[in-house]
């Protein structure tokens, strides 16, 4: 079991009656990148300043290396935090930005100098010492402000939407650098954002939020392939969700309806404790169709195919009006013309049961 | 080659003000440099010989005192504006929800007639004043103060007239810095008061700096205030050019001293631009 460097331990939070997050307990591990991931308005912010100590929980724990800072100001706390707009000085210059946390504890001018180079250097700055801020691009602001964190060796790095603000090429490739930082310099991370493809991409787990609680916590693979709940399955990736009714369930297995059949799935963290909707996710990619029948299948009418890139995305329609996506990676193969009647079939390994959330 | 287009719209903008400006800045001022170096007629009138006695006359004692004593309270005036100006304005920014009515009041006694309102610190302030009253009548003293016609009574005044002028410019530049600027001193590791030194009030500097010369320049030249509250104890450049002007009738020199305070201002400008030209882009005007 890994060493746990921060403990959130069951956390409200209230704004003027309005609770945006309802009771979230999370513990995070030392040296990991975690990702609250989630739409706006779900909290995953609020928690993240609660971590930072620019909002304190209505109530609840927040325990850094067992010790409780749930009242304690930003400044007290060895936490640091990359800004959404970066939020670096404007009238200091790169040099002096980075080395500002050092200056205010007072560390000497030559071990300061010596600091800020080396950061420089691991953001890859090297000679920008004396630029003005407004005369950097959005991605040098962007390591200006994370070595400007990282400087004060923080036990934990912040990170709210740090990439938001850049264009996509430039983003795919920081989300890169920042995972390769975080590997290097082995400092747990915890990242907040609204980009399933960066969280799924960067992470050790996610955390995917909903309406102020934690939906589902784990690794990439367990939140896309093994997702809990419908909105989980839902906000990450593409889905098909087909609501059914849970028939029978076994030791291995679980039975569930599928149109006129029965279809019999493994066990994937299905929770039978619930008494809520079920849904059977397939992803688009499992999902296969042809003119001849398989023994998982349904009748469909192919509405509509279209080309994008790597992929060729096609959406057809059941019986009962539900819409289904399909994505192919074949693009050789001829394409069944619109309107034509299909089977569409998938493997029952391929299928999870998830549930209303 | 291309055909300019003629824009009738930034030509009826334009001509109108460059006639304005022509004729009521421009046309007076230098009208008034004119007459600064001629000669004063001995009915009142000026007589057109050149001359530069009215501006070696400013050398005399006397009058260096005066535009001392006008620049130290002005000076004075400023940096209690600037005292009461910023919390005054840090505090109206971070109250949202009552801010705009903070600042209403803050407008308010601009619909009153300032010399009105002077009008109403006599009354607090003279020696059978409401103050006097009050202090005698709960026993603090026994004999009323003698505190109108002094320099404190100045004092109050101008900071008392010249307090909106900080407050406006300081609230603008304090309400409009990002608050992320704060928080990221804070995560940093800076208490309140480091995070004030080092990033609010660096960041605010263009509205100190404004507010500042707003208040600086006028309380150098204002002449109502002094006279009201000051009595014939007070005597400042204002008084002196609104004297030359209408009681000594001396308008040569009166001129050559509104030439002087001129420029007294222009170099305190100069010195604002000189020190938001660093940072261009957070300029108040």
């Amino acid at each position: 079991m890994a060493e746990i460097i921060l403990e959130i331990d069951n956390i409200i939070k209230k704004f003027e009656e309005q609770e945006v997050i309802k009771n979230i307990s999370l513990k995070i591990n030392k040296g990991e990148f975690l990702t609250l991931l989630g739409p706006s308005g779900c909290g995953k912010t609020t928690t993240l300043r609660i971590i930072a100590g620019f909002e304190s929980p209505t109530s609840g724990n927040v325990l850094l290396e067992g010790e409780h800072v749930e009242n304690k100001q930003p400044h007290e706390r060895n936490v640091n935090t990359v800004f959404q707009n970066y939020a670096l000085f404007p009238h200091m210059n790169v040099a002096e930005n980075i080395a500002y946390g050092l200056k205010i504890r007072r560390v000497n001018k030559i071990e300061i100098k010596k600091r800020v180079g080396e950061m420089l250097s691991l953001v890859q700055l090297e000679g920008y010492e004396k630029r003005k801020i407004d005369q950097l691009s959005g991605g040098q602001k962007q390591r200006v402000a994370i070595a400007r964190a990282l400087i004060n060796n923080p036990k934990i790095l912040l990170l709210d939407e740090p990439l938001g603000a850049l264009d996509l090429q430039l983003r795919k490739q920081m989300q890169i650098e920042l995972k390769r930082l975080q590997k290097k310099l082995q400092i747990t991370f915890v990242y907040v954002t609204h980009d399933q493809e960066e969280a799924l991409n960067m992470s050790d787990r996610i955390a995917v939020m909903n309406k102020g609680v934690i939906e589902q916590i784990g690794s990439p693979e367990d939140i896309y392939e093994r997702p809990k709940t419908k909105f989980v399955a839902g906000f990450i990736g593409e889905s098909n969700l087909i609501k059914t009714k849970i028939e029978k369930i076994d030791e291995e297995k679980i039975t569930v309806e599928f149109g006129p059949n029965k279809i019999s799935v493994n066990y994937k963290n299905y929770d039978s404790s619930k008494n809520k909707e079920s849904y059977i996710l397939i992803r688009p990619e499992n999902i296969k169709y042809s003119k001849v029948k398989h023994q998982y299948s349904m009748k469909a009418i192919i509405k509509e195919h279209s080309y994008v890139g790597s992929i060729i995305k096609t959406t057809m329609e059941l019986a009962s009006n539900q819409e289904i996506k399909v994505s192919d990676y074949d693009k050789k193969k001829d394409l069944i013309g619109i309107g034509s009647e299909v089977w569409m079939y998938f493997e029952s390994e391929d299928v999870v049961i998830v549930e209303e959330g | 080659m291309k055909k300019k287009k003629v824009d009738f719209t930034k030509i009826l903008t334009i001509v109108p003000i460059s006639f304005w400006m022509l004729f009521f800045v421009a046309v007076p001022l230098l009208y008034i440099v004119f007459i600064s170096f001629m000669q004063r007629g001995n009915d009142g009138g000026i007589v057109y010989t050149p001359t530069i006695s009215n501006y070696t006359r400013m050398g005399s004692a006397l009058y260096v005192k005066v535009f001392w004593d006008s620049i130290v309270i002005a000076f004075v005036t400023t940096v209690f504006a600037l005292g009461f100006g910023y919390p005054f304005a840090y505090f109206a920014s971070k109250i949202k929800k009552f801010k705009i009515v903070i600042m209403l009041l803050l407008m308010a006694p601009f619909w009153t007639n300032s010399l009105i309102r002077t009008y109403g610190w006599i009354v607090i302030l003279s020696t059978s004043g409401v103050l006097n009253h009050a202090l005698i009548i709960t026993g603090i003293i026994k004999e009323p103060l003698k505190m109108l016609y002094t320099y404190g009574a100045v004092m109050i005044g101008m900071i008392y007239t010249m307090f909106p002028f900080m407050v406006l410019p300081l609230y603008n530049s304090i309400d409009k810095m990002d608050r992320a600027f704060i928080e990221a001193a804070k995560d940093l590791g800076a208490s309140r008061l480091k995070t004030f030194r080092t990033v609010t009030i660096p960041l605010t500097m263009p509205g100190i700096v404004a507010g500042c010369i707003l208040v600086f320049i006028p309380s150098v030249g204002l002449f109502f205030i002094p006279d009201l509250m000051g009595g014939s104890n007070v005597m400042l450049i204002g008084n002196l050019i609104r004297n030359q002007f209408l009681e000594a009738r001396d308008w040569p020199f009166g001129a050559a001293l509104s030439i002087v305070m001129i420029f007294l201002s222009l170099i305190l400008i100069l010195v604002y631009v000189k020190i938001i030209g660093k940072n261009s882009d957070m300029g108040v005007f």
